[in-house]
């Protein structure tokens, strides 16, 4: 065993060490130039994109050439377990992938660290493991479709895809990742037989093989139907792209302008005032309220989902918020020597959240920031480099963003809309008291537009929860309006339901191929993951008729299992296994057993059957 | 001593004799042209198949042939050695297999034209070779 | 049973690729002991053979036992008693000779360093070369001392010797046939050279699509093909009344038959088909083999 290691380690010595010259000279002209450990999330991807890339790559290379028939035979044929054969090949592989992928990035952290005032905090060490993983991952997945037959084994795949979509992060999410390559190390390893087109035996091999092949023809379905749009949209029938949206619809809405909108919504409105509003709005402005965060950023996250530095040009200081110290630290921006940290007030205490600096408030000197972090909103005075807390929102509510209306300021949090009297921005360095709190009349998740005016005696608002209703994940779409008054009360004044653009078998076209593989799915994407707040929806409830759709493709599913399992060579308790999952898993299930087990008993069958008939003729 | 004598044998491949039968005829042919005399040592089996290229058994079965029909003779131990000379025949055997060797070579002859003194002096000067031996 | 007589044993052993038959019910048993020979036409199903026997393919149908185990559930250690050798051999052309040799010597128990050194002498194989700088006959060699160093006590060849040249292919052959470790051994070897098998085979096995045609030792076979030429005055009798035909051409307004297992009553039956006069000869293996081969191919129809 150890000298197939060896063996493979000296195949690939040349290529690893070549990888991590280019790897390291990459990442080395890349520091000089930036703060790598501040980069956006697509930086972060597109290097994971690469990891995984070239381990994918290094997996079809090096399995694709053991896999000739006489080249197979003769790394099989010999006195070793097939498992400990593929450990070899794979620990080697690995080895290397760990010191082209991953040693890199540890040096480049251990640069940053060590020899510049840059903030490393503990997530950054982190982000070698990872590069590692994610190469690791794209390895097992590239040398498992080249083992197995070609339609069934590009399924390993799928787990690279499960890898790339879930929603946990920092620790959390390298423990998805080395979950991911676990179950791929296990395929792999139930896969390394001498005959690669033998179906799996085991009950434990044939789940380990089956659902990924599931969840890959699931994955192709929900692509059909996503090609099937891509048609429809050149047909130029889509709701999205008609001349004119459907009437009374979600995507009508979405299209109006903010004043539209809110006429459209005052249309339905029974309030005494609506038509002193439609005028009102006919002859003022409407604000629309937009936020400034899109993801909230989360504590010990390997990537950043906002920026977490920002540059004081006059001070000449760069802070950047330090997960670990839940402080800024500041460097010069010219020679960059390090600046101190810098919290909250005089105390200098910590922030309570991953901070994100925006803009700063109207009337705020034009150096100073405003920075939001959780509930919290802080003003960054530039003048005297210190933080002040401005706003404090309830505790649990994520503030998102602050829009200036009129001479005052509308802050929105994922429950409600505040608003806050502009001129006490300037007026001191308190926290301000909010003068009117307006709950959203929805889920944040379904919020695609707020747009405001101000009346005489308070706001008038209106809020369209249309964001999915596309999807089985969105409310039922909707407008809402509320009149908020001065004296902080709020009232209801119309409520428009809109009309669904799409037919329901397009929004449920996720779940009724496979309510199974939908909630596998959903579980796969959320595993370890914190709900995003800005994600929180109110699912409008389920059509019966879809019920019916999922229950019919599931008995149909059933029922051609049934006929499928009698001509294949099965045992009597698998088939029964298998035809009660293609019954709860539905067709994909049904498609990875056409798929796993090849159909040489038919051909049996008909063989025999013909014999048979040749026998009798000359009687 | 008996002496090992090197065996100068051909065999060829893609003949209808198999390699047996080459052996059994060269060997033979080695004896009655005096070649290998009584007492002359043969190589070994492995060593003869190493020298022809061929399997081992071809070889001992060759040998079993030639010892069968009395050319060699084992002594246990040592080895094979050409044998003593004796009547290996019946006498009507013997007269048979002449009878057949003349007639064969008569067909021969007549299809070629040619003329019958000049085919006896041939083959008087052809049988010399096996006269030497017993000189 | 007597499992251990045999080293190879197939039952109705079939193996179906779509509506394609490469082994057709055969029945092959092959005892141990001596060097067999497989020959059979491309497509004969030999390969198809080695890969069930091997485990690398599973049976449609029947079964395949080879040193008495089911070839489908071969354990490493069974592995360890099977040497297998193919065409091109196949070794990592980035490892020297030497740690390929270290790594076999490690994994195998019974490794036999007198025969590896007593075969790889025969070849200028240098410890230090890289696999992938051997000529394809040094890497043959190369192949057979490590196979045969494994002590196996079956040793399969899989045409070893297709496209060396002479001088390699009788440095092959020698090391095959009289290295000690070969001895011990029971060789079953694939080839299309009959000149090869001619010197080397104690046992001739023709395969035919995917059927067991002919078992016996090579002499035996060759005693079973005669070639006889006719002289007929017309067209000689319809090819499907000869007996044991094999093979007919007219050459020069003579018939040349090629027949199976037909002794002198075949002159009486090209005489009854007005013959004038009839010759007999034997035929060599090749000549044998090619058109026992033969016989189902298409041939020309005697004008």
């Amino acid at each position: 065993m150890r000298d197939l290691v060896k063996a493979e380690l000296l195949r690939f010595r040349g290529w690893a060490l070549g990888a991590f010259a280019a790897h390291l000279l990459v990442l080395a002209f890349l520091a000089r130039v930036v703060d790598l450990a501040q980069q956006p999330l697509l930086v972060y991807r597109v290097f994971g994109s690469i990891y995984v890339l070239a381990g994918v790559l290094l997996g079809l290379y090096q399995m694709g050439s053991y896999r000739r028939p006489n080249v197979w035979l003769n790394l099989l044929h010999r006195p070793l377990a097939p498992w400990r054969i593929a450990t070899s090949l794979l620990g080697a592989g690995l080895a290397w992938l760990a010191v082209a992928a991953a040693l890199p990035v540890l040096l480049a952290a251990a640069y940053q660290s060590g020899l510049t005032a840059r903030v490393v905090d503990d997530r950054h060490w982190l982000l070698p493991l990872a590069a590692w993983l994610l190469a690791a991952g794209g390895y097992l997945a590239g040398a498992c479709c080249m083992l197995g037959t070609r339609k069934r084994s590009a399924a390993a795949l799928v787990l690279l895809v499960a890898v790339a979509l879930n929603q946990a992060s920092g620790v959390w999410a390298l423990l998805v990742q080395a979950l991911a390559l676990a179950w791929l190390v296990a395929m792999l390893i139930v896969s390394f037989k001498p005959d690669l087109s033998a179906p799996p035996r085991a009950p434990l091999a044939t789940v380990l093989l089956a659902l990924p092949l599931q969840m890959a023809v699931y994955l192709m379905i929900l692509l059909l139907q996503f090609g099937g749009q891509m048609l429809w949209i050149m047909q130029g029938s889509h709701p999205n792209n008609t001349e004119t949206p459907p009437r009374g619809g979600a995507n009508e809405t979405e299209r109006m302008s903010p004043k539209q909108r809110m006429l459209a919504g005052l249309a339905v409105s029974r309030a005494a005032q609506a038509p002193l509003w439609r005028e009102q709005v006919a002859l003022s402005d409407v604000a629309g309220i937009g936020l400034d965060l899109h993801a909230v950023p989360v504590r010990g996250a390997l990537t950043n989902a906002a920026p977490t530095d920002f540059d004081d040009a006059g001070r000449g200081v760069r802070w950047t918020f330090s997960h670990d110290r839940m402080r800024l630290a500041g460097y010069r921006i010219v020679g960059g020597r390090a600046a101190g940290t810098l919290g909250v007030g005089a105390a200098n205490a910590a922030f309570p959240a991953p901070t994100v600096a925006i803009g700063g408030l109207p009337g705020q000197p034009k150096g100073d920031r405003s920075l939001i972090a959780g509930n919290m909103l802080y003003h960054y005075v530039s003048d005297s480099a210190r933080v002040l807390p401005r706003i404090r929102l309830p505790a649990g509510e994520w503030l998102l963003g602050v829009t200036p209306v009129g001479e005052n300021l509308a802050v929105l949090s994922d429950r409600a809309l505040y608003f806050f009297d502009g001129r006490d921005v300037v007026l001191g360095e308190a926290l301000l008291a909010p003068r009117q709190r307006m709950p959203i009349p929805g889920a944040a998740g379904d919020l695609r537009d707020l747009d405001l005016i101000e009346l005489v005696d308070g706001y008038l608002v209106s809020a369209s929860f249309t964001s999915y209703a596309y999807m089985m994940d969105g409310a039922a779409p909707y407008q809402a309006l509320s009149w908020v008054h001065d004296d902080g009360q709020v009232t209801t004044v119309a409520r428009r339901a809109l009309v669904f653009d799409y037919p329901a078998w397009f929004r449920y076209q996720a779940w009724w191929p496979s309510p199974a593989l939908y909630a596998l799915r959903q579980g796969a994407l959320g595993l370890f993951a914190v709900p995003d707040p800005l994600q929180a929806t109110h699912p409008a409830p389920m059509p019966r008729g879809i019920k019916l759709l999922a229950a019919g493709l599931m008995l149909v599913s059933l029922l051609a299992a049934l006929w499928l399992v009698r001509r294949r060579a099965l045992s009597m308790p698998a088939r029964m296994g298998w035809v009660l999952a293609c019954g709860a898993i539905g067709l994909p299930a049904l498609a990875s057993l056409w798929l796993l087990y090849p159909a040489c008993e038919l051909a049996g069958r008909r063989a025999e059957g013909q014999s048979a008939l040749a026998s009798a003729a000359p009687l | 001593m008996p002496r090992t004598r090197g065996l100068m044998l051909q065999i060829a491949t893609g003949d209808a004799r198999p390699i047996s039968k080459q052996i059994v005829d060269g060997v033979r042919m080695k004896i009655a042209t005096a070649e290998l005399v009584p007492g002359d040592q043969l190589p070994s089996v492995r060593g003869l198949a190493q020298q022809l290229t061929i399997n081992p058994n071809t070889v001992a079965k060759a040998y079993a042939e030639l010892t069968a029909e009395g050319w060699l003779e084992s002594r246990q131990g040592l080895g094979l050695f050409v044998a003593t000379p004796r009547q290996r025949l019946s006498d009507g055997e013997r007269d048979r297999r002449m009878d057949e060797a003349i007639s064969a070579f008569v067909h021969e002859v007549a299809a070629l034209d040619y003329p019958p003194e000049r085919a006896l002096s041939r083959l008087d000067r052809a049988l010399q070779v096996l006269s030497r031996k017993t000189a | 049973m007597a499992d251990t007589d045999y080293v190879i044993e197939t039952r109705a052993l079939t193996r179906r690729y779509g509506d394609k038959l490469a082994l057709d019910t055969l029945d092959l048993a092959i005892a141990a002991g001596h060097i067999h020979a497989i020959v059979g036409a491309n497509g004969a199903g030999k390969s198809t053979l080695f890969r069930i026997l091997l485990g690398f393919l599973p049976p449609s149908s029947g079964s395949a036992r080879i040193l008495g185990r089911d070839s489908q559930r071969l354990t490493p250690s069974d592995r360890g008693r099977i040497g297998f050798v193919n065409e091109e051999h196949t070794l990592p052309s980035w490892m020297r000779v030497s740690a390929v040799t270290a790594m076999q010597r490690h994994q195998y128990p019974r490794w036999n360093q007198a025969a590896f050194d007593e075969v790889i002498g025969h070849y200028h194989v240098l410890p230090q070369q890289k696999v992938g700088q051997l000529s394809r006959g040094e890497r043959a060699g190369f192949n057979l001392a490590l196979t045969l160093a494994q002590g196996p006590e079956l040793l399969v060849l899989d045409e070893p010797t297709l496209g060396l040249d002479v001088v390699a292919k009788r440095a092959f052959l020698e090391s095959l046939m009289y290295s000690s470790a070969a001895e011990s051994c029971t060789v079953v070897y694939c080839s299309h050279q009959m000149e090869e098998i001619e010197r080397v085979a104690d046992n001739l096995i023709i395969l035919e699509r995917g059927r067991l045609a002919h078992m016996s030792a090579p002499d035996e076979f060759c005693g079973r093909v005669t070639h006889w030429i006719a002289d007929m005055p017309f067209a000689g009798p319809p090819p499907a009344s000869v007996p044991g035909l094999l093979e007919v051409q007219r050459i020069d307004g003579l018939h040349h038959y090629l027949v199976l297992d037909q002794d002198e009553g075949f002159a009486g039956f090209l005489r009854g088909a007005g013959a004038r006069t009839v010759q007999s000869m034997p035929v060599s293996l090749d000549r044998a083999v090619n058109g026992f081969l033969a016989k189902n191919h298409a041939m020309p129809v005697a004008a």
